[in-house]
């Protein structure tokens, strides 16, 4: 196995909304003394609730792996993404406790500062949105000089050799021409062709990618995952953390997969035997939600119910809503994260005989 | 009209005016829809594939005839023939007062469960105002079908006074399910259905669509840029590029063994919940779509075509038929 780039402990990042109704009730319920310090100390907080999206999450990133993070809407896994580069709106959002390793160092313990000099240095970004993450005012080759002017002692003309350069590398024909062309005059596809050489150009450790290719079509998303993938490959120690709903891109890209549900991790477990043999209800269910190519016009095996609401999700197991396996340890003792087979872990009490 | 089908188009185009310059004369136009004819069967699902700008919701939104009141300008030329009790009509012909007349049997599912719905109205007001347009019942008689359809489309009746921001987006989109069967129509025209939801609310809403498919026996133009999904629900597949159709076919057909050059790198570019496939042999397209407004000559997708060849530019190939009831616009592939 190689190094661990990343090493994430019981991360707590939690969104404050205003909720008179449920505050007063609060009180009794708030166990945590981090969060009762935090209520105490900051007046901010006053009439308002902690809405769980990252809620004890705890994994590692190793050196030269694709990890992806699945889930479905509300499920925490951005706001795991962000946390780690501490893009987190604060506030109404606060990262309450835990620890993000890089490398050796708490990225939540640095000032701002400084954590600055690690975002696009070592670690980069790309985000869902190719039409919105650029900005539509400046010409593409000054975004692309002012991300490696920021963090690069260089001469403007070796940064724009190096611009030019990172465009080439991405597929981008005449770039020295298109380094003068305004975000609106590229296509999604390009844009996000764009965001991936900003992103790269200052060779990151650790590239973050974020639903990079919900908003494209299926032959755009191919290449840009083909690329995303090629250009990791060529720097061996460099990982990539994607984060997609879509299931075939994470059965297509990735090593390792996190399955993530009401703001815990749920499973975690190599590509392969995941989708050979899901353990956790909750991706047993979503695989096969999936229309099946060979089995038209059958009934899909659809997971009942709705997504819980942050604010109302369940106690003890979140998945107990909609689970069909639930029984009634189910609903009243939170399950842990535990390693059933190797390198695989599960939060289910279906399991827990087993270890 | 031939007696099996519920809707048959000829010869379909739609042009968009493009104005600029001091007076905004019309400077150009976008053909979203360039010449394209197929038809509907009675209780068949027509899937309707394509990627972004190929014209795939402009079919949708003109056949049900509301693009031509909706967007100024707008040219559609060729015929709309809808069967109903009354007989055959060409719905392009039709004023607006007139169409009016048969929207009770021709309506339509959107996209986004969010924005399709009056956030000010509550959800029995949502279902009951075609009913209001389109029927003679009285006020009981309305609240009790509301009731049912809530019911039908998986809802709970008393939830009627509840307004939109109260549901989730999966509940949202049955409520405008439960709207466009409130006429009971005979045709649905869904446009991206279920690409707004997640998966596991996705797998519901298709499930409904088919339930509710056998028991209203609708005919359904299901559009979408899914293929699996489309694939599961419908009968027969178009393939849309550019305003053009590349491949009509059975749906199992068209998924499994593609015959046109753009189907065949549209399917191996969709990635597959299977690991094991992870190394499977990929086309992948050069490029971008062309612009709309400056289509290539000839055949629309020679640009990116793995197989074009310098005659593609001289002649725009037509739909032939390979192998039977499955069509592709090329010919220089076989079955």
């Amino acid at each position: 196995m190689h190094k661990k780039l990343v090493e994430i402990k019981n991360l707590k990042t939690y969104f404050f909304v205003e909720d008179t109704e449920k505050q007063k009730s609060l009180h009794l319920e708030i166990s945590d003394p981090v969060l009762m310090e935090l209520y105490k100390t900051d007046k901010y907080l006053k009439n308002k609730v902690p809405a769980k999206a990252v809620d004890d999450v705890s994994f590692d990133i190793y050196e030269g792996e694709v990890l992806g993070i699945v889930g479905e809407s509300g499920s925490g896994k951005s706001v795991t993404a962000y946390s780690i580069t501490r893009l987190i709106p604060d506030p109404p959002g606060k990262i309450v406790s835990g620890e993000v390793f890089f490398k050796g160092k708490d990225l939540l313990k640095i000032s701002f500062e400084e954590m600055k000099k690690y975002r696009g240095n070592e670690i980069s970004m790309i985000f869902q949105e190719p039409m919105t993450s650029l900005n539509p005012v400046m010409k593409i080759g000054d975004q692309i000089l002012e991300a490696i002017l920021n963090h690069e002692e260089i001469s403007k003309e070796e940064a724009e050799k190096k611009a030019i350069e990172m465009l080439t590398l991405v597929g981008i024909s005449s770039p020295e021409k298109r380094m003068k062309d305004y975000p609106h005059q590229f296509s999604g596809g390009m844009r996000q062709r764009v965001m991936i050489a900003m992103a790269l150009a200052l060779h990151p450790s650790l590239l973050i990618a974020d639903e990079p290719t919900t908003a494209l079509d299926v032959t755009i998303q191919a290449q840009i995952l083909e690329l995303m993938l090629r250009l990791k490959r060529e720097r061996e120690e460099s990982a990539i953390l994607l984060i997609t709903h879509n299931l075939g891109v994470v059965a297509e890209t990735c090593d390792r997969v996190i399955v993530m549900y009401g703001g815990k991790i749920q499973e975690i477990s190599e590509v392969d035997p995941l989708f050979e043999k899901p353990l956790h209800p909750y991706t047993v269910g979503l695989l096969s939600s999936l229309p099946n190519p060979d089995l038209p016009m059958e009934e899909l095996k659809a997971i009942p119910g709705n997504i819980p609401h942050i604010l109302e999700l369940p106690k003890a197991c979140k998945f107990n809503t909609r689970c069909t396996k639930a029984f009634d340890k189910c609903f009243e003792v939170e399950p842990e994260l535990l390693e059933v087979e190797k390198n695989r872990f599960v939060r289910c009490h279906l399991y827990e005989s087993e270890k | 009209m031939n007696p099996e089908n519920i809707l048959e188009i000829k010869d379909l185009k739609v042009k968009f005016p493009v104005s600029g310059g001091l007076f905004l004369r019309k400077v150009a136009e976008v053909k979203a829809v360039d010449g394209v004819s197929f038809e509907l069967r009675k209780g068949e699902t027509l899937g309707l594939v394509g990627e972004s700008g190929c014209g795939k919701s402009t079919i949708g939104k003109a056949v049900i005839n509301i693009l031509k009141f909706s967007s100024h300008d707008v040219e559609i030329e060729g015929e709309i023939w809808m069967r109903t009790d009354a007989g055959e009509i060409d719905l392009n012909k039709l004023s607006r007062s007139e169409m009016r007349k048969h929207r009770g049997n021709i309506q339509m599912i959107f996209q986004d469960p969010y924005s399709s719905l009056n956030a000010r109205m509550s959800v029995g007001q949502i279902i009951e105002e075609p009913l209001l347009y389109h029927t003679n019942m009285n006020k009981k008689e309305r609240e009790d079908r509301v009731a049912w359809l809530l019911e039908k489309v998986g809802l709970q009746a008393e939830q009627s006074k509840r307004y939109p921001h109260e549901f989730s987006g999966g509940q949202r989109q049955r409520i405008g399910i439960a709207r466009a069967l409130s006429t009971n129509p005979k045709i649905i025209i869904a446009d991206e259905p279920v690409s707004a939801l997640d998966v596991s609310i996705q797998a519901q809403v298709i499930n409904l669509l088919q339930n509710l498919q056998e028991e209203f026996d609708l005919s359904l133009l299901f559009i979408a840029h899914d293929l699996s999904v489309v694939e599961h629900i419908s009968s027969r597949i178009v393939v849309m590029y550019l305003g053009k159709f590349c491949e009509v076919g059975e749906g199992y057909r068209v998924y499994h063994h593609p015959i046109h050059p753009y189907s065949k790198a549209l399917l191996s570019a969709v990635p597959v919940p299977n690991p094991k496939l992870k190394n499977k042999e990929r086309i992948i397209l050069k490029g971008d779509v062309p612009s709309p407004m400056n289509k290539p000559s000839g055949c629309v997708f020679r640009t990116r075509c793995p197989i074009a060849k310098p005659e593609c530019a001289d002649f725009i190939p037509p739909l032939e038929e390979k192998e039977p009831d499955h069509y592709a616009a090329c010919p220089y592939v076989s079955a």
